[in-house]
């Protein structure tokens, strides 16, 4: 104990290899989180996630996973819960703070760049530890629609379409297949409940997945349940 | 108490002398019995000070603002005395008038300037204008400077401690001369050569003192004094307006200039680029 | 003139303590700590409390040598410690916005090359009008931000957006403001569609679709603008009437003018400037 504590004021310190093992560890629990997956269309864009959950008994009707960060961004994660958790209420508030200062919309890059900017902190801080989860933002501001993915370690990616969670490379392969430029909003819908379905374990239905979009109105929404199962309809 | 009535004619005379209520029962009986109602308040002196004050900077704090005068300047010299005077009246930082004539004919051989309260300034002496033809009645003769002056200082002694604001020059041509009297509202009163007075007063003493002489010409003398004005509102933000000169001679007083100080200021930049041309 | 012979001042350095001590005569004593003029001290009864004048009032009253808490040159507000005026006006695609030039210290005109309008970015300009020394704190911290904002969105900040910010900068400084009314005028970048606002030295903003006007001669300029100005005027009548409305209210302003510029702003360009003014 004694003398490995004086090493220990960080989680995150580089290996004899020059890799940072819990960051790696953080991804790792990513990666096992549920799969979310997220499209871009010319119009808008879609992102959507399982919903599975470990116990019959638990009233899925509260259970949330994507989340509206401005009214212009929504959010949705695959890995631990409640770190998603800070992270929403951190980029709510920054998003906030931003809307205070210049009374307009924070534009998704930005919030997707202060959102990684607090994940890298956390790499590197004292007594932190990685957020054990990736995200996938969806937005729409004056550079149109857009969708981005971060990691634990701060990194972040804008994507035409990604999946991420513990199905996300079989994913990203049916969606390579299937994405195309000129794909709408209506169809990348239908395409993010074909992609999900390839990796879903038993039957999909509106209560096991959840759904936000973002059109040229640039408002983000959560489907309902409702409109969930006319997509699923339509789909099958 | 009474309005102001006829007996307007006695404003200033001394009013121990005169005596129409025998003797002066309060220190206000003297404003009050030279025609001005007072306010009914215990201490009418303070009163009219804290809130009817004229003087620069004194009513800054009163709803009642009043116009004020602002750079004026008199010298002697060889060929008699120069006159020369902004016109620019304000009430704070308001710009309320710029073509007040503050250069206040008496008579004929007499002018008064004005600065500081322009209502003080004028009333008083028009008020030294009466008592001064008033003189040349009974002594049948023409009242020196020195009486004059003399007489406008009596005058404000009997207001001192109510807040009348005038710094005054007064100059003429007598039997002794050409003479030049400073009159305050403290009662100061002073002979001297040349004298500037007014929020502008110090620019203009900077360019009197750099160019005066004794035995300058008159024109000289004239474009001296205009100078000393135009330089003061250029540099000084409540003077301004139409520059007005006169020459004291000893036919009596002439006005010798009345122009524009913003036609000057271009002129002199012109003069001043061409010699710097050369 | 009245003497004072009596105890207050016996204590005094024994230079200063002869028999007779003008009334007025300014001392620092050790009973006299807040150095107010002896006369203070003499006058029975109606003595003031201690401390109860300010260092200016105390320096007048040494000069004047009476009691009248006078303050020559008093400020009605530090806005008006320097001078100047600032307005901005709408017209058809295009708005323009102007200041004079004056810097003054109170009386004393200082400078006649002040502007009070500054260039943000190619279609947006701010003027800063107030205490000189926060004009220049403002307009650098702004094209800090600026400059910030440019790096962080790679792209030019927006009339509203930059509006809003400033007005966010003012409040910040909410119980120690800078005391500066600023205005804000530009073109959209997406319609050419004018965009101009005001706000005071907290930040409260004005959106107005004629005119803002800022500054010490803010009354006259209203008045004039408000006689003036059209809608939809074309670039140059709308530099004739806000030249015009400026001009004329900085003659009845003793603390402004001294020279004018005037900025055009039109979707083709920024025309810019220097009026012959009133030297006085």
């Amino acid at each position: 104990m004694s003398g490995d504590s004086a090493y220990s004021f960080s989680l995150t310190t580089f290996s004899r290899t020059g890799k940072l093992l819990q960051i790696e560890y953080a991804l790792s629990a990513a990666q096992q989180g549920k799969t979310s997956l997220g499209i871009r269309a010319t119009n808008g864009v879609v992102i959507a996630t399982e919903k599975k959950l470990p116990s019959v008994l638990i009233d899925e009707a509260h259970v949330q996973k994507i989340e509206l960060i401005n009214p212009s961004t929504g959010f949705v994660f695959s890995g631990l819960g409640p770190d998603y958790r800070v992270l929403v209420r951190k980029s709510r508030k920054r998003a906030q703070s931003y809307f205070l200062q210049y009374r307009e919309h924070q534009p998704v890059g930005q919030l997707v760049r202060d959102t990684a900017g607090v994940m890298q902190e956390f790499t590197q801080s004292g007594g932190v530890r990685p957020f054990g989860l990736s995200l996938l933002v969806a937005g729409y501001d004056d550079n149109g629609p857009q969708l981005f993915q971060v990691d634990p370690s701060g990194a972040y990616f804008g994507w035409q379409a990604t999946a991420i969670g513990k199905n996300h490379v079989n994913a990203k392969n049916f969606l390579e297949k299937r994405y195309n430029e000129e794909m709408e909003l209506d169809d990348a819908v239908h395409t993010a409940l074909l992609t999900l379905r390839e990796g879903f374990e038993g039957e999909m239905n509106e209560s096991n997945i959840e759904i936000g979009i973002i059109g040229a109105d640039r408002k983000f929404r959560i489907l309902t349940p409702a409109e969930v199962k006319d997509y699923l309809d339509e789909a099958n | 108490m009474h309005a102001i009535g006829t007996d307007i004619l006695d404003l200033g005379k001394s009013l121990r002398a005169g005596g129409k209520r025998g003797a002066i029962l309060s220190p206000h009986a003297k404003a009050e019995e030279a025609g001005f109602l007072l306010p009914a308040v215990e201490d009418p002196a303070s009163f009219c000070k804290t809130n009817f004050g004229v003087g620069y900077g004194t009513d800054q704090h009163q709803e009642l603002k009043f116009a004020k005068g602002t750079t004026t300047l008199a010298f002697k010299f060889d060929g008699g005395i120069v006159v020369a005077v902004d016109s620019r009246s304000t009430q704070g930082a308001y710009v309320a008038s710029g073509t007040v004539k503050k250069v206040i004919e008496i008579n004929p051989y007499l002018l008064g300037t004005m600065a500081g309260g322009a209502a003080d300034c004028s009333f008083w002496e028009r008020n030294l204008g009466i008592q001064c033809r008033l003189y040349e009645l009974r002594h049948k003769e023409r009242i020196s400077v020195a009486a004059a002056s003399k007489l406008l200082a009596n005058t404000v002694m009997q207001y001192r401690g109510y807040g009348l604001s005038m710094g005054t020059m007064i100059t003429g041509w007598d039997k002794t001369g050409p003479q030049l009297f400073y009159v305050d509202n403290d009662g100061m009163r002073l002979k001297g050569n040349l004298f500037s007075v007014g929020s502008g007063s110090t620019y203009a003493y900077g360019v009197l003192d750099a160019h005066y002489r004794k035995d300058l010409s008159a024109d000289e003398a004239i474009e001296l004094g205009r100078r000393a004005i135009y330089h003061a509102t250029h540099r000084d933000a409540y003077s301004g307006g139409i520059i007005n000169v006169y020459h004291v001679q000893e036919q009596g007083w002439v006005k010798v200039f009345s122009g524009d100080c913003n036609e000057l200021h271009y002129k002199y930049q012109e003069e001043k680029t061409a010699s710097m041309a050369m | 003139m009245t003497f004072c012979t009596h105890s207050p001042l016996e204590h005094l350095p024994a230079c200063a303590s002869s028999e007779v001590v003008h009334l007025n005569t300014f001392v620092p004593s050790p009973s006299n700590p807040s150095n107010r003029p002896a006369s203070d001290v003499c006058s029975s009864g109606t003595t003031k409390k201690e401390n109860s004048y300010s260092f200016a009032e105390n320096l007048t009253r040494e000069i004047h040598g009476n009691n009248d808490p006078i303050i020559p040159w008093q400020l009605q507000s530090i806005l008006e410690y320097n001078g100047g005026a600032v307005v901005a006006m709408v017209g058809k695609n295009c708005v323009a916005i102007a200041s004079d030039l004056r810097y003054g210290v109170q009386a004393q005109t200082v400078a006649c090359n002040f502007p009070k309008v500054h260039k943000m970015s190619d279609r947006l300009f701010v003027g800063l009008s107030g205490l000189a020394t926060d004009i220049q704190t403002l307009e650098q911290l702004l094209r800090f931000r600026l400059n910030l904002y440019k790096l962080r969105e790679e792209r030019d900040i927006k009339p509203e957006t930059f509006s809003a910010l400033l007005s966010h900068i003012l409040y910040e400084k909410r119980f120690g403001p800078y005391f500066v009314e600023p205005l804000v005028a530009g073109l959209r970048a997406e319609d050419n569609t004018p965009f101009i606002s005001g706000m005071d030295l907290i930040g409260a903003p004005v959106f107005a679709k004629d005119f803002v006007v800022a500054g010490t001669c803010a009354a006259n300029l209203y008045g004039l603008c408000e006689s003036f100005f059209k809608p939809d005027l074309e670039p140059e009548q709308l530099f004739e009437v806000l030249s015009q409305s400026l001009l004329a209210s900085v003659d009845r302003d003793a603390l402004s003018g001294w020279g004018a510029v005037v900025h055009v702003i039109t979707p083709d360009g920024v025309t810019s400037r220097t009026l012959k003014a009133r030297q006085d």
